[in-house]
Order: structure tokens, then C-alpha cells, then sequence
């Protein structure tokens, strides 16, 4: 059974909540466990059947249809779905139970019809309507944000994808906001017009760029199950439809992106690289943009056909082509401004140490995400071009200018593997870049 | 606003909307503002009134952008006509980039947002597609990014 991941960091972010919010923080904390210990529970219960691959085969015939807010049951030697609101019964009722004190003092808004339309959907089993209204909130909604609900993950190998729950209580970073507002949406446009437009959603954000619903945020609690919680960032929703309707929500964790930057990303740099004289300041940025155009990126190429054309490989070919198709898009952006080169380098170099913090955190292969394949297909990729080189005391020498020419280079098979690759050419191209001696090596791992 | 002794260029679009914002500045805001500080004073004495220092920080504020404005009029090259034949300032110019087709106006440095397409003749972009002519692969080049832009079509903007 796999653990609760339950992030609590009230002590660091308590003056950031709001005086109207404070009386609420325990109710909003039990609610956040009482969601994750619902997601434990559902993971390792999802098909609760004998035979999983009579379960496959009729479900591709289409002689069942797997449901969305439902897990899949035995009876009488048939299969019958039972609704989320049925299966965990006993939980939903005390969910509703939290939901409702806190819901009787909000003010009237938006927020408050959110949270009551969550605990609707926690009564009738509807949670697309939730989930819309949360897409559609807007970060000056309500003094926190609660995300309570279930959503598109992608590591379910059976059907591709399932709802897995996800629960965090955030207040925006509104420093990070409110400092030169204009050109930090100026900058996000900049980045929206540089990326070719494949996708429905794309046409209509260049026409009303608040269907980019984009936020900066301190997590105060967060929880799940699954290996990346505590995430860097979000986009939702992942389902091309809905994204094309509702449009899409990234979220920025300012509170992760601290913190690794505080537990050793920013001393990995001076640990792992033979030269590196960007800042600390210069890192986080770059890390942000990354985080920023990653999301973008993702929540912009959707494309229809590729999970069916992709198959396994899907997740790692997503991620893969978010990193750097956006870099590159980013490097393209800068190109058009009069100050480049600098954080163009830090890009380069943010790539890198991502790389290899990653590895380092998740160098077993059940921690691991569907962001490991590119990392290590892309380090592996600019160590045969010697963009990156290993030194003979184990550390890393990048030479930046080449490892940008191999980004655009990444970028162009990145991007044909998401419009029209097969999973053959996709696991092809990872299991060629697949060797993980340099990150044994120099992060001293055995 | 920029401070480098770099020339700067303005389209007559910019000129006009420069021009139309120094007016309101100058007939509207700062009269409005002079009224607002006049009534703060009568109200009370100069020290502790925080409105009259409120207001009187946006006054400064007012004067220091007509200010910009009267400088950046008097200072900069106007774009007079424009040559589609070979990429010139205010010209918008679609290109091919990495199979990316993309299409901006080159404009002067105080006129330019990428957001909007409008781009920077001092930019590593703006730069190297000045004087070039359409079917040209231009290669743009920085410290440490070099790529080639295909010149598609060259229009006045």
C-alpha cells in the first residue's frame, strides 16, 4: 500500500493566512487527510476484480465501460461499477460533515459556491462540476484556495488514465504577483504567442489569455499519495475536452520550489558542476520560468489521438516534450529581447541540476514519476554530443551554448513524437538515452 | 524608458498615442491633481496630512512621465516610410523559425513588446533581420544561441 505524502507547513506560512481563515486551518487540515487516506484507499482498490485480463479485453471490446467516478467490482461473474458516493460511504459523509462548517461562514462568491458544489459532489457523486468551478476560480476568488477533488493522473498503466484525489490548501504568493504585474503577464503572453498554435485551447487563449488561469502559490497543507506530491506545479485539467471548454489552471508551488532550493538544489549546483557562477536568485528564477513554461506548454499541446498513438509511453513523451519544447520556446522568446544570453544559460543549466535533483530524490524506480525518462534521455543525450561532459572526478562540465543547440535540437523530436509518434519510436528513443552510470557517479550513488 | 544613448525610433501609431498621452497628462491629470493637493492643504497643516503627500507623490509622478514623453518626442527618429523590399524599422515581417512560422513588427526600443509583436531593432532578432530580403535564411546569433530565421514575406505595418 503506498504511503500518505501529507505536507503541513502552517509554521512557515502562518502570517500569510489571513486572520478570516485562521479559526478554519484544523477543519481544512482534517479534510486534506480524510481526501488523502480516501486516494490510499482507492489506489490499491481500483479494480477490485480476478481476472484483470478478461477486465482489459471487454473494456476494449466495449463490452464495459469503465466510469469516471466509479471503481470496478465482481458480481456474479460480471462486472458492475460502484459509485465513489457507495464505495466510500463511511468517508464522504464525514467529508461533507468538515465541508459544511466551513461553508456556513463564508461570505457569498464564487469560492463559497465552489466549496458548495463540492460538497454536493460529495453527496451525489457529480465532481465535474467542482472541478470546473475550481478551474474557472480566479486567484482573487477568496483569501485561500482548497483543491478537494478528483483528477486526471496519468500513471495508471490499465486504462490510461483514473481519478485520483488531490487535496492542498494554498494562499497566493502574492509578492511574487503583485511585483511588476504587467510584465509578468506581458512575459506569460510572450511565452503563449512563441509556441506554435496545434490545439483548440491555444486559438482561444490568444484570443482571451485569462483562459490561462494561472496562479503563484505557498501550499499551507497538501497531501497524496502518489510520488510527486509535494508537486512544483500543475496543470489542469489534462482531458483535452474539458481544457478546450473550461480552459486551463496552473499552479505554481512557490512553497516546493522554496524548499528545494533551501534542502540542497541550489548547493547541488555548487556540489555537481565544475563552473557555475549563476546565483541562487538567478536559479529560482530560472526555475520558475521552467515550471512556468512547462505547464504552459502542456496545458497548450494537447493533442487529440496521442495517449491512443503512444500507449505506455504517453506520460513520458508529455513530460518529455513540456521540458523541452518549452525551453526552447522560452530560448526563442528571448531572442526578441534586448536581455538574453544570462538567463538563457540559466535555462540550460536548470535543466541540469531538475535532472539530477530529481534523480537523486527519486533513484528507485517506485518513487519515480513520468518525468524520469526525459531526464535521464536528455542528460544522456548531451553527454554523446559533449554539450555535457563527466569529468574524471565525477562532476558535471556543461558548455551552454552547445547544450541550447541541443535543446532545439530535443525540442524537434520531442514535439514529433507527441503529433505523431508511435509508442515503438518513443520507447526506442528512451531506452537508447537510458543509461543512468552518470548520475550513480556523480551523485555517488550505488 | 529607456536610458541608453541608443537611437531610438518611434512608428507614427506611437507617436500619436505618445502625443495623445502627454495631452490628457497635461489638460486632465495634473489640473485634476493640483485641485486634489489644493483642498488637502486648506484641510489641514502640511505635516501629518498623509493625503497631501499621497498626492503630492502623484503629481511627481505625472510631471516625471510628460517628462519622458517630451524627451522621447523631441529625441527620437520618427519611421517615415517604409521599404518592404528589404526588412526596415516598422516593417512586420513573417519568418520561419525552427518550423515555427511567426510574424512581428520591428520597432524601437521604447515602442517594443514581444507580447504584442512588436519587437526591438537592438534585439539579437530585430538586428540581424534588418536590411534583409524576403527568401533570405538569416542566421540570428547571441553568446550562446544561434539559429536560422527564414524570411517569408516583408510587409508595411
Amino acid at each position: 500500500m503506498p504511503d500518505i505524502h501529507f505536507e503541513d507547513n502552517l509554521e512557515l506560512y502562518k502570517d500569510l493566512v489571513p486572520a478570516s481563515v485562521k479559526p478554519y486551518l484544523p477543519i481544512y487540515k482534517d479534510l486534506i487527510y480524510k481526501v488523502a487516506e480516501v486516494q490510499k484507499k482507492l489506489l490499491g482498490n481500483m479494480y477490485r476484480v480476478t481476472d484483470i485480463d478478461d477486465l482489459v479485453k471487454k473494456v476494449e471490446n466495449k463490452q464495459f465501460k469503465v466510469g469516471r467516478y466509479a471503481v470496478i467490482e465482481e458480481e456474479d461473474g460480471s462486472y458492475k461499477l460502484t459509485r465513489f458516493t457507495d464505495f466510500f460511504e463511511t468517508e464522504f459523509e464525514q467529508i461533507r460533515s468538515l465541508l459544511e462548517k466551513i461553508i456556513k461562514d463564508l461570505p457569498e462568491g464564487p469560492y463559497k459556491e465552489y466549496m458548495e458544489s463540492l460538497y454536493i459532489a460529495y453527496g451525489n457523486n457529480n465532481f465535474l462540476d467542482p472541478y470546473k468551478k475550481w478551474v474557472l476560480l480566479k486567484p482573487d476568488a477568496y483569501d485561500v484556495e482548497l483543491m478537494l477533488f478528483p483528477v486526471e493522473v496519468e500513471f495508471d498503466k490499465l486504462f490510461n488514465t483514473i481519478n485520483s484525489f488531490d487535496a492542498s490548501l494554498r494562499v497566493l504568493a502574492k509578492e511574487f504577483i503583485d511585483t511588476g504585474k504587467e510584465s509578468y503577464k506581458n512575459y506569460l503572453l510572450g511565452i503563449v504567442k512563441n509556441i506554435p498554435r496545434f490545439s483548440e485551447l491555444h486559438y482561444k487563449v490568444a484570443e482571451d489569455f485569462s483562459r490561462l488561469n494561472i496562479r503563484v502559490d505557498y501550499s499551507i497543507y497538501s497531501a497524496g499519495v502518489h510520488c510527486i506530491v509535494p508537486y512544483y506545479s500543475q496543470n489542469l485539467p489534462a482531458e483535452r475536452n474539458f481544457a478546450t471548454e473550461w480552459g486551463s489552471k496552473i499552479i505554481i508551488y512557490k512553497s516546493t520550489i522554496d524548499k528545494a532550493l533551501h534542502n540542497g538544489f541550489y548547493s547541488l549546483a555548487k556540489n555537481i558542476l565544475v563552473d557555475n557562477n549563476l546565483t541562487r536568485e538567478q536559479i529560482s528564477k530560472a526555475l520558475i520560468h521552467k515550471l512556468y513554461i512547462h505547464e504552459i506548454v502542456e496545458a497548450l499541446m494537447i493533442f487529440a489521438g496521442a495517449r491512443r498513438r503512444l500507449k505506455s509511453q504517453h506520460p513520458f513523451v508529455r513530460e518529455f516534450n513540456s521540458d523541452i519544447f518549452g525551453i526552447n520556446t522560452y530560448l526563442l522568446y528571448l531572442l526578441k529581447t534586448e536581455d538574453n544570453s544570462k538567463k538563457a544559460v540559466a535555462s540550460a543549466y536548470t535543466y541540469v541540476l531538475s535532472a539530477f535533483n530529481y534523480y537523486k530524490r527519486n533513484h528507485t524506480p517506485e518513487t519515480r514519476s513520468s518525468h524520469y525518462k526525459q531526464y535521464i534521455a536528455c542528460t544522456n543525450y548531451f553527454l554523446s554530443t559533449r554539450s555535457l561532459k563527466l569529468t574524471k572526478n565525477n562532476k558535471l562540465d556543461v558548455d551552454p551554448k552547445a547544450m541550447i543547440k541541443d535543446i532545439s535540437e530535443l525540442s524537434k523530436i520531442s514535439s514529433n513524437l507527441l503529433m505523431e509518434g508511435t509508442e515503438e519510436q518513443a520507447k526506442e528513443f528512451f531506452d537508447k538515452y537510458s543509461d543512468e552510470t552518470v548520475f550513480k557517479k556523480v551523485l555517488n550513488i550505488d | 524608458m529607456n536610458k541608453t544613448k541608443t537611437t531610438n525610433y518611434l512608428t507614427h501609431v506611437r507617436v500619436k498615442e505618445l502625443e495623445k498621452e502627454l495631452e490628457y497628462l497635461k489638460n486632465v491629470k495634473h489640473p485634476e491633481m493640483a485641485k486634489l493637493i489644493k483642498q488637502a492643504r486648506e484641510l489641514g497643516g502640511l505635516e501629518d496630512n498623509s493625503e497631501y503627500d499621497i498626492y503630492m507623490d502623484q503629481q511627481g509622478l505625472i510631471e516625471s512621465r510628460m517628462r519622458d514623453i517630451k524627451l522621447l518626442l523631441t529625441t527620437s527618429t520618427v519611421i517615415t516610410k517604409n521599404n518592404t523590399k528589404v526588412v526596415s524599422l516598422g516593417n512586420r515581417v513573417i519568418v520561419e523559425v525552427e518550423g515555427r512560422k511567426d510574424t512581428f513588427v520591428i520597432v524601437g526600443v521604447d515602442e517594443a513588446a514581444p507580447h504584442k509583436g512588436k519587437i526591438s531593432h537592438i534585439s539579437p532578432v530585430g538586428k540581424s533581420l534588418l536590411g534583409c530580403k524576403v527568401g533570405q535564411e538569416v542566421l540570428v546569433e547571441t553568446e550562446v544561441y544561434s539559429t536560422i530565421y527564414k524570411i517569408i514575406d516583408i510587409e508595411n505595418a
